[in-house]
């Protein structure tokens, strides 16, 4: 990539709404005038594009621009935030005004603000400038193709929805430290959903591929819209021979790929600084010490060409990493922003994220998942008497405090006897984070990144994120069925 | 920050994007525009952690060229940004295939010119400093800190208030605004347990009114009750028993409910209630109800977001399910009328019009709560809702618990890490025991209830 498509944030907010280094300055002084350890700019401006198509008709297409700027303040363990969705000077003073409020009663000495240096830094997705400008027509195409591989799957197929998004986020971010830094974040998402019905049984499938490049992503693999919407619709068509889901502990094994969601909710969120900073988390303070099975080692890395969680910087400025959480089942580090690495006197990690410019960034995930270990996945489901095989997920959640995490399945089987045999109703895992990887008895050798629609949210704010897990058996999950 | 006095007349704004839609041709055009100013004060053991303010808006233009259609929306005002508005809506549509149904409400359309007297705005709430909000964090937080010295540590307090002003014009002659504000208080704390489990309890509370919130005394009291009544909490074993749904967790049937009965689902053949109406779907004592004119409630609005009038909606009547819930789209597609529930989606669903539930409530029988735990030989009193695995099409339900085991009619040990499951209608027509105790929560009201038989699943 070239330097001017590196810089092509600075260069739209230059242009089009006279943000400069200058203005970056002058709003990080008004910021820090009455006091304050720490002050930084987020500047965003956010395009996207949605087409829907319903009963065979690409009917529904919207758009827009979404803007805005937040300015934030640290004092001590205290943040000051306001943003305004307006770039005139004025409003951005007097946002920066409100939140220099948090540090009006510090009597902390003259706050430094460093000149700025722009900085670049690595590429991990292409930016085509033209994305979001070309016509919607070539859209159109990919969902038909959606809809016309669907309903070639069976003639019980009898609706078909199917969403094509894109999106693309610039961002600018300028610290009183110095950093000047910009990024243009890119997002393509196919969701394709069937439902199949035969005389009174209404079965569906659902699906999405999602990934930070152009529309070219769609191409191939089992990304195209004919797999996604065959995919969908034989799910929902099989669903039809779905037996209920059994209630107990069981051992689980866990298909690689969209599985990851396992570690996202059992030990990811848990490992976010924030909440190891204020010991709210199952995780406080038990840095070196053994918290999963031996076969386990977990990273969260921003750094994975195209993938949906990645970013080339975060929300702070600071570039993505690939950051080692787990190591043989050892607790080796935390998710950091900020204020995070300060307490800790580590490196910021690169995990400072925010859903937008109206909110403070946190630590966050980005692509989080289990490196490979040596097991033959077949293998791995032959040594299972009586169990589930899980392969795709609608979502999950956990109490960050007890540990206790959920996750619902949306493709998923019986084990009878190491065979995988018939399709299970969607059910609820239900786990605690260290029990269940210390209960992980075999990995696969065959990793596998998610490309799915991933959203991660925490205390009200939504970020795009990846998962990865190889093939993996956990010796006991609570499954959540109706079946004794 | 001075709000949205600078801001010229919504009303005249939205006129103006509508009559610039003419230009290129729009046959009908709708303009919606929202601006929002938010605060928020967190508290974290004694001190002020975060504040924070927000001001935005949004113009959304629905351009109709026949049966093209396009949603279109920006945060720039300016006349460059809005005649660039305008040009996005063409661009889009013109690639748009069309749908016969599409169209602004040619049903009956709300009067925004009466006053509904739905008591939406508090006067008082952004007059309010920051260090009153506080003040009111930091009491809830100390009441929860000292209700019990087992209360090891905060998550925080967190208040926030909001104000929006919703505009509405369309070329077929509406024309309305409207104020409403709304604040929280949420409290969170924990307990500390054996094996590095740290249990949290949360408790809120929200209101219209900053005077109508609980007190937060009582709100941060009730957060450290939910955390210490988890102390020592496990699995129990796998088993089929009765579950006795507490208000906190009974809320998220409504919303699971009220989902499923979205007209939209209905037309996407992706809800278990198609084909159901006029039957029995639940047990003879149960009724829910959308109200969307309920006076001060969080769902309330004087006119939807086409501008159709609201109506109450009686969802289930003696256990018949009387009908879904529609906007004018999706009532036009299933040949029905707009029972007034449009809403728009937020930025990431791209502020496009869909189905909203308004004030939902199941009504409240006639037993008193301790009755309906009383008459439970064993079974589950299900406090906490610990994520949902919930398949719409087919009604089945799986969900992560957190409660209390009872025995012989009395509430005993704490149980965590099992799920309760079953699926939508058996559930609704196995609900044997509604409670007199309606709670508010949020745009929810539901009392306890009791289910006669759900599987349990644990170890």
């Amino acid at each position: 990539m070239t330097g001017s498509d590196r810089t092509r944030g600075l260069a739209l907010f230059a242009d089009r709404f006279g943000i400069d280094e200058e203005r970056c300055n002058d709003l990080l002084g008004v910021a820090l005038e009455g006091g304050g350890d720490y002050a930084d700019l987020f500047f965003e401006y956010h395009r996207q594009r949605r087409l829907s198509m319903e009963d065979q008709r690409v009917s529904q297409a919207s758009s827009g621009v979404t803007q805005g700027v937040g300015i934030r303040v640290i004092q001590g363990d205290a943040i000051g935030y306001a943003s305004t969705d307006r770039f005139g000077l004025d409003s951005m003073r007097e946002a920066a005004r409100t939140a220099a409020a948090i540090a009006a009663s510090s009597s902390a000495s003259e706050p430094k603000i460093q000149a700025l240096k722009y900085q670049t830094g690595p590429a991990y997705y292409p930016v085509k400038a033209e994305s979001l400008e070309r016509s919607a027509e070539p859209l159109l195409a990919l969902l038909r193709r959606v809809d016309e591989a669907a309903r070639s799957v069976a003639p019980s197929v009898e609706h078909v929805n199917a969403s094509l998004f894109e999106r693309e986020r610039t961002i600018v971010v300028a610290t009183s430290e110095g950093r000047l830094v910009d990024d243009v974040q890119p997002m393509v998402s196919l969701s394709a959903e069937a439902v199949s019905v035969r005389g009174s049984d209404r079965q569906s499938g659902y699906n999405g591929k999602a990934a930070r490049a152009g529309l070219d992503f769609f191409a191939s693999g089992d990304r195209t819209p004919e797999a996604l919407g065959r995919s969908v619709a034989e799910w929902a068509v099989l669903s039809h021979e779905a037996v209920e889901a059994p209630a107990g502990f069981l051992p689980v094994v866990l298909a690689a790929g969209d599985s990851g969601i396992l570690l996202h909710e059992a030990v990811g969120h848990g490992l976010e600084a924030d909440f190891n900073r204020k010991r709210l988390s199952n995780f406080s303070d038990r840095i070196g010490q053994l918290v999963a099975s031996p076969l386990c080692t977990v990273v969260d890395n921003g750094t994975l060409p195209g993938m949906l969680g990645s970013i080339n910087v975060d929300d702070e400025g600071r570039e993505s990493g690939n950051n080692l959480l787990i190591e043989n089942g050892i607790l080796r580090g935390y998710l950091h922003d900020w204020m995070s690495a300060r307490h800790y006197s580590l490196p910021p990690s690169g995990n400072g994220r925010r859903q937008d410019y109206r909110f403070p960034p946190m630590p966050r995930m980005t692509t989080t998942y289990m490196l490979p270990g040596e097991s033959d996945p077949d293998e791995i489901v032959r040594s299972v008497r009586r169990g589930i095989f899980c392969r795709t997920f609608s979502n999950g959640s956990v109490n960050i405090s007890s540990g206790d995490y959920v996750f619902a399945t949306r493709e998923a089987f019986l084990i009878e006897d190491g065979r995988i045999t018939a399709p299970i109703r969607t059910v609820n895992l239900i786990g605690n984070g260290p029990d269940s990887l210390s209960r992980v008895t075999m990995v696969g050798n065959d990793l596998r990144q998610s490309d799915g629609t991933w959203n991660c949210g925490k205390r009200g704010q939504s970020v795009p994120v990846s998962l990865g897990l190889p093939t993996v058996l956990i010796d006991g999950i609570t499954v959540g069925g109706t079946r004794s | 920050m001075t709000g949205m006095k600078d801001m010229t007349n919504p009303i005249e704004i939205a006129a103006h994007a509508v009559e610039l839609a003419r230009g290129p041709g729009a046959t009908d055009a709708e303009a919606w525009l929202q601006s929002r100013k938010t605060s928020r004060v967190s508290v974290r053991v004694g001190q002020v952690e975060e504040l924070s303010d927000a001001e935005s808006s949004v113009l959304v233009l629905r351009a109709f060229f026949g049966g093209q259609v396009a949603t279109v929306y920006t945060a720039d005002l300016s006349p460059e940004g809005m005649r660039q508005l305008v040009m996005q809506s063409v661009d889009l549509a013109r690639f748009i295939e069309p749908d016969p149904f599409a169209g602004l409400p040619d049903g009956q359309l709300a009067d925004p010119s009466l006053d509904p007297a739905l008591d939406l705005y508090d006067d008082d709430l952004f007059a309010a400093s920051p260090a009153t909000l506080a003040d009111l964090a930091k009491r809830a937080e100390d009441a929860a800190r000292g209700y019990d010295p087992r209360i090891t540590n905060s998550e925080g307090v967190i208040v926030e208030r909001g104000l929006t002003e919703t505009t509405l014009v369309n070329s077929r002659g509406f024309s309305g605004s409207y104020h409403a504000t709304g604040c929280s208080l949420s409290a969170a704390v924990i307990a500390d347990d054996a094996d590095n489990k740290k249990r949290s309890g949360r408790w809120s509370t929200s209101a219209r009114f900053l005077s109508c919130l609980d007190d937060p005394e009582q709100t941060g009291r009730k957060a450290a009750e939910r955390a210490i009544r988890q102390l020592g909490a496990c699995p129990i074993a796998t088993q089929t028993a009765p579950v006795v749904w507490d208000p906190a967790a009974g809320e998220y049937l409504l919303d699971f409910f009220a989902n499923a009965a979205s007209g939209r689902l209905l037309n996407e053949g992706t809800t278990y209630l198609s084909g159901r109406e006029s039957q029995s779907i639940a047990a003879p004592n149960v009724s829910i109800v959308d109200d969307p004119l309920l006076p001060g409630g969080l769902g309330s609005r004087p006119f939807d977001d086409e501008g159709c009038l609201p109506r109450p909606v009686r969802i289930i009547s003696g256990g018949v399910f009387n009908g879904f819930l529609f906007d004018s789209y999706q009532a036009r597609r299933a040949g029905r009328a707009s029972n007034g529930h449009a809403g728009r989606g937020y930025q990431g669903n791209d502020f496009a019009l869909g189905i909203q539930p308004s004030n939902l409530s199941l009504v409240p029988g006639d037993r008193a709560p301790d009755a309906i735990v009383s008459e439970v030989e064993q079974g589950l009193y299900f406090t906490q809702l610990g994520g949902v695995s919930l398949n719409q099409t087919t009604g089945d339900l799986s969900l992560g618990a957190v409660g209390r085991w009872i025995e012989r009619g009395q509430l005993t040990y704490p149980v965590s890490e099992i799920t309760v499951a079953g699926r939508i209608p058996d559930l609704l027509a196995s609900i044997d025991a509604i409670g007199n105790d309606p709670v508010r929560l949020g745009s929810i009201t539901v009392p306890t209830f009791r289910v006669s038989r759900m599987t349990i699943s644990g170890r």
